[in-house]
């Protein structure tokens, strides 16, 4: 079952108003009815003392007097409204604070409610000797109390809701508003535009997804991009000598030593690719063993001796016995590529020297050419991989390419550098032993 | 018709000037470098252009030919096949654009409707008077008659038609023979264009003075 987080929000809010309207309500009533009896029982008490001190002290109080004490004593105000009547059931006078000249009823004990001047009143009455004490109140009094217990307790609560609220509705808004528009923007994501999440926010667990996603993002743009340059670098390296054979073939007479040299070209394309294609395809670790680096270079170099000496340049090495962990084909290949590039890019008379040397826990191999070089924007994109730089290639990109992939099998790393001192390229492995 | 092709491959480039050369006149340069300097020196007709060369980017030079103001037909030649690269080449300023691998004859009538979208007229046939000529055919026709011509006088021919009736210059009709900086002997061209009047009549072909010759419509 799937839950919105709005709609939970939603749920929230509604617990929270019911549970303070019913706060509100319960914490009225029963306020009310308790300070009702308080103040019952207040009456109650007050008209028995008052009756009972005045039966003790009442035959020095003339009426006169009487009245004016309870004038003075029980003067309504805008607080509370009391009505006292005493009687004196002996001689049938009576004085109150009140005028009036409603008579005794009944000289009974208990509860007593009177209509007086437009107004009910309730009360007690006690009787102590001959004298009847009435006590009461008026009754709206009591509904004033209750709106003013009301009000003191519904402020509160509802300030009290309001803040719960907001705070509800700027967590929905932190939390669930910003993850929504975040799938929105990433369903509008596709390989062509992988543009980073554009999305505002104060919550930090929100902005360290979208940072992680952007960076993901970005990390798979790149590999993108690389595998868009090289497809388009193998398309550039297979469509003209395509061109070429249509051409030729197209022509008149048939140039069959142009044809041959492109289908070998092509060949040689397709034989880089497989190779590339089998590196892609991993576990050849599982195959590594012990290669003597420096026999295996030397052979390399001595097979090379005659095509470095047609294009009228010179290869020397200066290799010292190191032997690593590896896959010889692999580790062969990737010396071919690395002269084939000079072969291909560098004009006669340019001198090559192949170094391997041995250093703290590393194998160096170099491959240093007193050629044109590659300029420093250049080389950087070649550590990116992003391996094309120029279309004279035949297959130069794809060289490159695999080279990169021979060196990272075997957990080394591959470096583009400017020679010292003279123009030039050194490219430099540097195997980890 | 005069015809500049910028391909860095050797073979293709190879391919591409032994398939151009039997219609047209074709200067080959293999970086952006020889090219800049050819269109300054010469009127070319159409060039064919790669993009991806050794000194630099053929749509950045496209661009920079634009801003200069050069109108000449630019057909692009690229194995770059992607949606992006031929809109920002076509945008750029180029008239046409190619994707290697294309079959010969196909990049021929390109080069053809460029050559007519050149000339100012959608009709696949240019026509001036009673002369008419079939590009397709590389053949000429008087009164509905096909005429035989040598490669030269052809190729002059071409190029006289295709300017219509306007006047083309002495130096436009001799690169069309020799192309740029070759050994020019400006006395062919006399004697071309007397063949040439030989065969369609005088009137046909007239002499401006000062700048070269134009076809009269007869």
């Amino acid at each position: 079952m799937r839950i919105r987080l709005s709609h939970l929000a939603v749920l929230l809010a509604l617990t929270m108003v019911v549970t303070a309207v019913a706060g509100v309500v319960a914490t009225y009533r029963e306020a009310g009815d308790e300070l009702r009896d308080v103040l019952d029982d207040d009456l109650d008490s007050q008209a028995r003392l008052l009756a009972r001190l005045l039966e003790a002290e009442g035959s020095r109080l003339s009426g006169g007097d009487l009245t004016g004490l309870l004038r003075t004593t029980f003067r309504p105000d805008e607080e509370d409204t009391l009505w006292v009547t005493v009687y004196d059931t002996a001689d049938g006078s009576f004085a109150s604070n009140l005028a009036h000249d409603l008579p005794l009823e009944e000289p009974r004990n208990g509860q007593l409610r009177l209509k007086h001047g437009g107004h009910a009143w309730e009360g007690f009455q006690r009787r102590e000797g001959t004298l009847v004490v009435q006590l009461l109140r008026r009754a709206d009094r009591y509904g004033e109390v209750g709106e003013e217990i009301l009000e003191e307790i519904t402020l509160p609560v509802l300030v009290g809701s309001a803040v719960n609220l907001a705070l509800l509705a700027g967590l929905i808004g932190l939390s669930s508003w910003p993850i929504t528009r975040l799938a929105r923007e990433i369903e509008s994501r596709n390989a062509d535009s992988l543009a980073p999440v554009a999305l505002p926010t104060l919550a930090a667990e929100i902005a360290v997804l979208r940072d992680t996603l952007n960076g993901m993002m970005a990390s798979v743009d790149t590999a993108l991009k690389r595998e868009r340059q090289f497809a388009s670098d193998v398309a550039h390296e297979l469509r003209t000598p395509l061109t070429t054979l249509k051409l030729e073939l197209a022509g008149d007479e048939l140039d069959r030593d142009a044809l041959r040299n492109e289908v070998n070209r092509l060949a040689r394309l397709v034989e880089q690719l497989l190779i590339l294609a089998r590196l892609e395809q991993g576990r050849w670790q599982s195959a590594f063993a012990p290669v003597e680096l420096h026999t295996l270079y030397q052979r390399e170099i001595e097979r090379f001796g005659t095509r470095v000496q047609r294009a009228g340049m010179t290869l020397r090495s200066e290799l010292d016995p190191v032997t690593i962990s590896g896959e010889a084909t692999l580790l062969q290949a990737l010396l071919q590529n690395l002269l084939n590039n000079v072969l291909r890019h560098c004009p006669p008379g340019t001198s090559v020297v192949v170094r391997l040397r041995r250093a703290a826990g590393v194998a160096v191999l170099e491959v240093v050419d007193t050629g044109p070089g590659i300029p420093e924007g250049q080389r950087r994109q070649l550590h990116q991989g992003f391996t094309r730089f120029d279309s004279r290639s035949e297959g130069l990109g794809i060289g490159l390419a695999i080279c990169q992939r021979i060196a990272q099998v075997h957990g080394a790393t591959l470096e583009f550098l400017a020679n010292d001192d003279a123009p030039g390229l050194r490219v430099r492995v540097t195997f980890v032993q | 018709m005069y015809l500049l092709l910028v391909e860095d491959d050797l073979n293709l480039g190879n391919a591409l000037r032994k398939l151009l050369r039997k219609q047209f006149n074709v200067d080959w340069v293999r970086n952006l470098g020889s090219a800049r300097s050819r269109v300054a020196a010469a009127q070319y007709d159409v060039v064919l252009l790669d993009l991806g060369l050794p000194d630099g980017d053929g749509v950045q030079w496209l661009d920079a030919l634009r801003t200069e103001g050069c109108q000449t037909p630019v057909l692009i030649l690229s194995a770059r096949d992607r949606l992006d690269d031929r809109v920002k080449g076509l945008d750029t300023g180029a008239d046409d654009y190619l994707v290697k691998p294309f079959e010969p004859e196909e990049l021929l009538a390109r080069i053809r409707a460029l050559l007519r979208r050149k000339a100012g007229t959608a009709q696949p046939h240019f026509v001036v008077g009673a002369l008419s000529y079939a590009p397709e055919a590389q053949q000429f026709y008087l009164d509905d008659r096909p005429i035989s011509l040598s490669p030269q006088e052809r190729s002059i021919l071409a190029v006289l038609i295709q300017a219509g009736e306007k006047p083309v210059s002495r130096d436009r009709l001799l690169q069309q023979l020799y192309g740029l900086g070759e050994g020019v002997d400006s006395n062919t061209l006399e004697v071309r264009i007397h063949a040439l009047r030989r065969q369609l009549g005088r009137e046909r072909i007239e002499t401006v003075r000062g700048i070269g010759y134009r076809l009269v419509a007869l």
